[in-house]
């Protein structure tokens, strides 16, 4: 990795949250508010398929300076046969590995619905407090102002600002699912469209 | 207390923050023209009408005083 690019990793968030059609106005809102704070979020969407994903997924984890865990999908789904998602709590186990194990440069925090119920889904995490958006847009942009501290005099980083930049890409989506094709937000493309577009609807 | 950082680094500029998720440059302009077309629109939308209505107070004065003027 070149040193500009490392530069930009610096402000690096690596996103593991779940990928369903429920959960896409949150997905918005982590995307939008962490582009507002200055932050730049990284998926596994982003990922080209080819080499191992696994392999990707620690390389995604250890180039992140910070990456946020949403553990709030913990119920069986829908499809049969029906099964909890490991994918979040995996992942999560991988950016510990990375902090811990190999020693790098990465903090990671949780995020969750319901407060408390993190001590009984993963009892080993306990000790350490979940920020708890109770579903909610402005949760999870309440929870990422907390999480991610500016130290700003100005109202740039405040939760009716985070807000009204939230509003302002959420009107621009279908627009964005046009010039992608997409059916859905969770596609590559789109992804890096709605990141861009919330750059330049924060308007610092 | 849940955790938290500071951040100090400073903000991506929107050409970075396209170049960083390889936006292709359709796309950029793409996304350039979302908030830039609705800000100017507001912008212009605003000034026009304001100049508007001072261009039809003033035209409404002048041609009063013209008309004064004449009748005068």
């Amino acid at each position: 990795m070149t040193g500009k690019l490392r530069k930009l990793y610096n402000n690096a968030v690596f996103l593991n949250i779940p990928y369903d059609e429920k959960f896409s106005r949150l997905y918005l809102a982590y995307i939008v508010g962490l582009i507002h704070l200055g932050l730049n979020p990284c998926v596994t969407l982003h990922i080209p398929g080819g080499q191992r994903r696994l392999d990707k997924i620690l390389d995604l984890i250890g180039n992140c300076r910070y990456s946020i865990h949403d553990l709030s999908r913990v119920q069986l789904d829908s499809k049969a046969p029906r099964t909890p998602r490991f994918n979040m709590p995996f992942e999560l186990g991988l950016a510990v590995g990375v902090q811990k194990l190999v020693r790098r440069p990465h903090e990671w925090f949780l995020f969750e619905e319901k407060p408390h119920r993190v001590e009984k889904s993963l009892s080993d995490l306990s000790g350490t407090d979940p920020h708890i958006h109770h579903n909610t847009v402005e949760g999870v942009l309440r929870e990422l102002g907390n999480a991610f501290v500016r130290r700003s005099e100005d109202e740039a980083f405040s939760l009716p600002r985070m807000l009204k930049t939230y509003r302002s890409v959420r009107n621009q989506v279908n627009k964005i699912k046009l010039q992608t094709g997409a059916q859905s937000l969770f596609e590559s493309r789109t992804f890096g469209l709605l990141c861009t577009a919330a750059r330049a609807a924060s308007n610092h | 207390m849940a955790h938290s950082v500071t951040i100090t680094s400073r903000i991506p500029s929107f050409e970075e923050t396209a170049k960083f998720y390889g936006l292709s440059k359709a796309d950029t302009n793409f996304v350039s023209g979302l908030f830039v077309s609705t800000t100017n629109l507001k912008r212009s939308g605003t000034s026009e009408t304001r100049k508007g209505m001072f261009a039809a107070k003033r035209n409404t004065s002048r041609k009063t005083k013209s008309r004064d003027g004449k009748a005068a």
